[in-house]
């Protein structure tokens, strides 16, 4: 276990030396300057530290919409930056490691000081999930002292995020092994593993799509909607549950807006041509938020899954590994 | 050899085979045996097998046939690294580390505890010469400097069994007398070290035994001793012409011998091929009897160099292969 341990420091070291581990240090930082440069005072809003004012009747400080603002811009930060694009730039790091260690040189003197070869592939795989967990720990740390510093909410379920990150992460990661190993060429498993990944999320969201209802409220096409449905479920249920994850981890970081951040856009678009948006039109746009659709025991299921599948996709990349003449 | 038991063995090959996905067969049934504690030499001319043999016994490679233990486990055991050290031929240095850390993350893989590690880092930059560069990076090495390197590397574990890929490879007259000594020291500690280089010259000053290697099989196998056993012989250089002398000619030839003149026609030569002194008396004899005068009478052997040509020569045709060597 020790090799393993060495190999992931080994590997944490080499990527943190890379430049993308910069980029992706100061974008999360942006990220989180962004959201912090966002205020509401007594006439409206504004954002880059008051660099750009909106007057506005609705959006000012200590109204539900200022805590919508707030609550919806973190969500998507956490949503898109922590778990979305701050993973796939460290993929870019992480998809040249293993097939330059398999390169004979470099086999030659890893691979004859480890007990096993799965050590080195554990090794490097765990060194990839540190790595990206260093920029999402730093971006929810900024937002969550954001949050609390515009709105007094002290969040601390937003650090949820960062398991659900590295569960995305993890996923497209281990499959980017396994391609490494195959093919021993980082682009083509980072290409593959890119395609691979957007497969699942739109095989995903497809399978999870409610079945279209007609007008007389019963299920359109009961038979071909069936049909086609359930073999997507088919398809999609030993893959990563990407929309199950995604709404999960939206529901764990435990941010429920006031009124729904969308409404709000939409209000504010409309309260830039009428400044002053009216307390009518404020009303009108307050809806009933929806229920939450993933439950725990879906969401235990769906974590479950995708571990498994990461699990697996590793256990196969080391058998192929053991086959493999160095 | 044969009553050697097989732990006083470091390498026992029974039969070894590779052949690889295309097809190539880079070793054909190989035996070999190493004994702990020795100096073992492997030459072949390229592509003869020399590199996936060491890297089958490394578990870089996995044969195709097997019959045979390194340290008393089988071949291809992961269990085995943890006594082995490798330098290999191309070693592919990690561009993040300086040399000291190369050793110390060497360390880090043996499981060495932090204050033992900085213990044998320091012990091997200081074998190594290289305490001065322990913070560049070895890129910036020059290759007798990376190849310091990798014997630092492959003797982080303090291993039992060291393979030595060309460890002399780039490096300079003093640097190879150095590796010389540290190799001897080596087998001073009990260590086996199998070694493999073009440079016979070099395995002829330091091996116990040795192995050629030809198409994937050993041709010849034991001490330069055992080896050059056959091509014992003696010269006698003779003042004047002996081919105008038919007695002496024949006496020569009847012993098996042959008799040269020198280009300046000076100076005759006498080559008997014997390593018995008994035998060469009768010659010393006529032509003291003919008042030849003797200007020496040496006992000669092959060298390492004559006895690896003679047996590229006589082993057949050679069709260097493309198998990673």
């Amino acid at each position: 276990m020790r090799a393993v341990f060495a190999i992931a420091n080994d590997t944490l070291t080499l990527l943190c030396r890379r430049r993308l581990f910069w980029l992706n240090i100061w974008l999360s930082v942006a990220v989180v300057l962004v959201v912090a440069s966002m205020n509401c005072g007594k006439d409206g809003w504004s954002i880059g530290f008051g660099l750009r004012s909106w007057n506005s009747g609705y959006l000012i400080k200590g109204s539900i919409w200022e805590k919508t603002l707030f609550f919806g811009v973190v969500r998507r930060a956490a949503l898109w930056w922590v778990a979305g694009a701050a993973p796939l730039l460290a993929l870019f790091s992480l998809a040249s490691v293993v097939p330059k260690t398999l390169k004979s040189g470099q086999a030659a003197l890893l691979f004859t000081k480890t007990r096993g070869r799965s050590e080195v592939l554990l090794g490097r795989f765990a060194g990839g999930l540190i790595f990206a967990a260093i920029p999402a720990l730093i971006c929810v740390t900024g937002l969550f002292l954001t949050l609390g510093w515009r709105t007094g909410v002290w969040e601390p379920r937003l650090f949820f995020s960062i398991p659900f990150a590295l569960l995305f992460f993890s996923v497209v990661a281990a499959v980017t092994v396994m391609l490494g190993v195959l093919t021993k060429s980082s682009s083509a498993s980072l290409v593959v593993a890119l395609i691979f990944a957007s497969s699942v999320i739109a095989l995903q969201d497809a399978a999870a799509r409610p079945s279209a209802v007609d007008e007389e409220g019963e299920l359109n096409g009961l038979v071909r909607a069936s049909g086609g449905s359930f073999a997507l479920q088919a398809i999609a249920w030993p893959l990563p549950r990407t929309q199950q994850l995604t709404e999960g981890m939206d529901r764990a970081i435990g941010l429920k807006s006031p009124r729904l951040f969308r409404e709000l856009i939409r209000l504010w678009q409309v309260g830039n041509v009428h400044v002053g948006a009216t307390a009518v039109e404020v009303l009108d746009a307050t809806q009933e938020l929806p229920a939450d659709e993933v439950t725990p025991l879906k969401l235990g299921e769906a974590i479950m899954v995708t571990t498994g599948f990461c699990g697996m996709t590793l256990v196969a990349a080391a058998l192929m590994l053991n086959r493999r003449d160095l | 050899m044969s009553a050697l038991q097989s732990i006083d063995l470091a390498i026992d090959l029974k039969s070894l085979t590779k052949v690889y996905g295309n097809g190539v067969q880079a070793l054909d049934h190989l035996s070999m045996r190493v004994r702990r504690g020795e100096i073992y030499g492997l030459l072949g001319p390229n592509g003869a097998g020399k590199s996936t043999l060491i890297k089958c016994l490394t578990g870089l490679v996995h044969p195709t046939q097997c019959r045979g233990t390194v340290l008393g486990y089988p071949v291809g055991d992961p269990e085995v690294n943890r006594q082995l050290g490798y330098l290999p031929e191309n070693a592919s240095w990690p561009e993040h580390l300086t040399a000291g850390q190369v050793l110390d993350f060497a360390g880090r893989l043996h499981g060495l505890i932090p204050k033992e590690r900085r213990r044998r880092v320091a012990e091997l930059l200081n074998l190594t010469g290289l305490e001065a560069w322990k913070d560049d990076r070895p890129q910036h090495f020059s290759k007798g400097m990376k190849q310091r390197l990798g014997v630092a590397y492959a003797l982080v574990g303090n291993p039992e069994l060291v393979f030595l890929d060309e460890p002399t490879d780039g490096v300079d007259p003093v640097g190879r007398k150095e590796m010389r000594d540290l190799m001897r020291n080596l087998r001073e500690e009990g260590k086996t070290v199998f070694v493999n280089s073009h440079l016979l010259g070099e395995l002829e000053l330091i091996c116990d035994r040795m192995a050629i290697l030809m198409r994937g099989r050993v041709v010849r196998q034991g001490s330069l001793e055992e080896l050059t056993l056959e091509s014992c012989r003696y010269e006698i250089a003779v003042s004047g012409n002996l081919l105008v002398n038919p007695g002496l000619q024949d006496l020569v030839q009847r012993l098996g011998g042959t008799v040269s003149l020198t280009p300046d026609g000076v100076e005759s030569r006498i080559e008997l091929p014997t390593r018995r002194p008994q035998l060469v008396q009768p010659v010393v004899d006529a032509l003291r009897h003919e008042g030849y005068l003797l200007l020496s009478v040496t006992p000669a052997r092959q060298s390492l160099e004559e006895l690896f040509m003679e047996a590229i020569r006589t082993g057949g045709e050679f069709h260097p292969r493309e198998t990673g060597d």
